[in-house]
């Protein structure tokens, strides 16, 4: 063959991989990239399932899920995509960082988009959630599932001590009375059960704040208030149990508890905890026999029944290669067929106002009470240090339990370092 | 001085054959380098420039920050204890593996594998090990009659508990440390033998000065590791309880990553930089008293 032959035919090859690439283009949907965090198997096929039956749904566009490294505030990896460019058209954020997200110019502003759909979504959402998701007046992700906090109580254990099971403490008052009684030692040091330890499970600082009647920010002053009278008294009450136990001696016994069946509340190690409705799904499988209770979190005398919730949310990375793709899957997901699919999978709670009194979504009686506790839910402020208020609170709390700091200093000090970060961004 | 067409072409063609390396070094290490040095200047998101704010990281940093503080305050402290108990622990083991023993390849191997185990692994392993109730750790100190501490669960211990288990990868350094052993001259010892020396003079007259270039190189790394020390904190106790295990490094990388403060997290690089530099530097210069090159006069 001479080399002009070779060179003709090599085009000819290359013309019908053209044409060849182009009709496949045509009639291929435009792809649209999810990122997701969640890893675990039930929460990863209930996306896969929504994913697909949005692809299903329309003509337009083909949605491709990718679990990729990540938690709840660490997305280094969604980060340095987005700096590179090579990041996915959505994005499963925890909602509380969105306006933190937005703020650092990773995400995309959805406003646009939803005034174009002549859309209205705080007629569709809960108030708390889509609060989370706006930053400045705009909306930055579509609000996706949701949880709230309940305080699991062992119902044996209350009949062993001669405690009503039917009548778990209702005030912080009962609830220390209570604990107390449900605490066997072994010797001063060791423990057999605790009643309750109060940073457990979903124990945060924001729980027992509100729960002492605090507020964590002022928002028509844009200041921070963690050192509320309320907040510092819920910590001083966390350093007394510490201190009356020994914080030494409860950490160690503390480190023992695992998950799964090695879970301290279904192990019978503790009596007592406040925790997500999740925790439902581990008792179902890792402590069928386990008889125990869900009430309301135990507050302060004069403070109304308040629980917190948190959940994530979609957003549409700056930079997305198909932002329109992007926003229609998210609209999809948290939509009524989204959130419905991903409620019965995985008994998250929805932000829908139409799923709210669906508790045919759910195969127990427990979510119920978890349900019920979303009218008068509270998220965290939705600010753009959030991330950064969650950890300083958090150390706080352990250098209050710990002995290091006085609750006042602590909280004071919170306050001195996020206000700062805070007043950045106004 | 001018070169020939020939030289000129043989210096192209070096260049061109080490192109692949020349322009990932230039893209991906030169590049950051520099970039970073113009950030820790910056408000910097990691996305967007926001500021410049000229030295305004740093005199924060310094005269606010308590965080930073403490960070450095923790990194040091597990450097100043895990560096010199790296280099006993390393030396003592490289001493042992270089017994004259039929099963010695075997205990090599014995001691070089945790080296091969990822630290992200080796990190999940210790954390069951120092488990308070559960662990071997604790087991075997009860059946002693010692009642263990939390280890990583306490902030007096949880320090300590990363220093002493990074001990678990001191396989990697003795196996360089027998190395040099081996290459000690058997004459020296021989000419000891017939002086009646004993072993520890033989040990510290011979040995020590002749592996004393390789005990400085292994410093001068063990400190550059140690400055840098994130993974244990990272997965075992992401720098807690009450910020006891926040090291230097884990603090910038929440900076950088969970917060969007990337222009303070560079900040924060260059400065660990400058003090890693400082420290060789000073490492160096004192090291000439304790140092013995071969063919050096004396």
């Amino acid at each position: 063959m001479t080399v002009r032959r070779q060179a003709k035919l090599v085009a000819l090859c290359l013309a019908v991989f053209v044409v060849v690439a182009f009709a496949v283009v045509a009639t291929a949907k435009e792809k649209v990239t999810f990122w997701t965090s969640h890893s675990g198997k039930v929460d990863r096929e209930a996306l896969e399932l929504i994913a697909s039956k949005f692809t299903e749904s329309q003509d337009k566009y083909e949605v491709e899920v990718t679990i990729v490294p990540g938690s709840e505030t660490d997305v280094a990896k969604l980060m340095t995509a987005v700096a590179a460019g090579t990041g996915p058209d959505v994005y499963l954020v925890d909602r509380f960082t969105t306006a933190q997200r937005a703020v650092a110019g990773a995400l995309t502003d959805l406003t646009p988009f939803i005034e174009r759909a002549g859309w209205k979504p705080q007629d569709d959402f809960l108030e708390f959630a889509i609060e989370e998701s706006t930053w400045a007046g705009k909306i930055y992700s579509l609000p996706f599932d949701t949880d709230t906090r309940g305080l699991y109580y062992r119902k044996a254990d209350f009949r062993e001590a001669g405690l009503d099971p039917d009548a778990p403490p209702a005030t912080i008052e009962e609830l220390d009375q209570v604990a107390a009684k449900l605490t066997k030692r072994i010797t001063d040091r060791r423990f057999e059960r605790f009643g309750l330890i109060p940073w457990l499970g979903q124990g945060w600082h924001y729980t027992w704040g509100w729960a002492f009647g605090g507020e964590f920010y002022d928002l028509a002053a844009r200041r921070l208030t963690c050192n509320h009278p309320a907040i510092v008294e819920s910590f001083a009450w966390q350093q007394k149990v510490a201190d009356e136990y020994s914080i030494a001696a409860i950490q160690g016994f503390a480190s023992a508890f695992g998950s799964e069946a090695q879970d301290p509340f279904i192990a019978g190690k503790i009596s007592m905890i406040v925790d997500g409705d999740w925790k439902i799904a581990g008792l179902q499988r890792f402590g069928p026999d386990v008889e125990y209770g869900v009430a309301n979190i135990p507050v302060k005398a004069g403070v109304g029944s308040t629980t917190w919730a948190g959940g994530w949310a979609l957003a549409v990375p700056r930079g997305a290669k198909n932002p329109e793709g992007g926003f229609e899957f998210a609209r999809f997901a948290s939509g009524p067929v989204g959130q419905e699919i991903y409620t019965r999978d995985t008994s998250h709670l929805p932000t829908l106002k139409v799923l709210v009194d669906r508790s045919d979504l759910f195969a127990d009686s427990y979510h119920d009470i978890f349900l019920q506790m979303l009218p008068f839910a509270r998220s965290r402020p939705a600010l753009p240090v959030g991330a950064l208020l969650w950890d300083e609170l958090t150390s706080a709390r352990d250098y209050v339990i710990n002995g290091d700091k006085a609750p006042q200093k602590a909280l004071d000090d919170v306050v001195e370092r996020v206000q700062a970060e805070l007043e950045k961004h106004f | 001085m001018r070169k020939t067409k020939q030289e000129v072409r043989t210096t192209l063609m070096g260049l061109a054959f080490a192109s692949p390396w020349l322009i990932g070094f230039v893209l991906f290490v030169a590049y950051p380098i520099v970039a970073s040095l113009y950030y820790s200047f910056t408000e910097f998101t990691g996305l967007d420039v926001t500021g410049f704010v000229g030295f305004g990281n740093y005199v924060h940093m310094i005269s606010k920050d308590e965080l930073f503080h403490k960070s450095l305050y923790n990194t040091l402290y597990y450097l100043s204890l895990a560096v010199p108990l790296g280099l006993v622990v390393a030396l003592v083991l490289a001493l042992l593996l270089n017994l004259k023993m039929r099963e010695i390849s075997f205990y090599r191997t014995c001691v070089y594998i945790p080296n091969i185990v990822p630290a992200f692994a080796s990190s999940f392993i210790w954390l069951w090990m120092l488990n308070p109730e559960y662990g071997l750790v604790n087991l075997l100190l009860e059946k002693i009659g010692i009642w263990g501490p939390g280890w990583v669960s306490d902030p007096r211990w949880s320090k300590l508990s990363i220093v002493l288990m990074a001990q678990w990868g001191a396989g990697g350094s003795a196996m360089i440390f027998l190395a040099a052993l081996q290459d000690v001259p058997r004459s020296l010892y021989e000419v000891a033998d017939l002086d009646g020396a004993s072993s520890w003079t033989k040990l510290r007259y011979i040995t020590l000065p002749m592996i004393s270039p390789v005990i400085l190189f292994h410093v001068i790394m063990a400190l550059f590791g140690a400055f840098q020390v994130f993974t244990p904190a990272y997965i075992m106790t992401s720098g807690g309880p009450a910020n006891s295990t926040l090291f230097y490094v884990l603090y910038l990388y929440r900076n950088a990553f969970n917060y969007g403060k990337m222009g303070y997290a560079s900040a924060m690089a260059w400065l660990l930089f400058l003090l890693a530099l400082v420290t060789t530097l000073v490492v160096m210069k004192t090291s000439g008293r304790f140092v013995y090159y071969q063919g050096e006069e004396r």
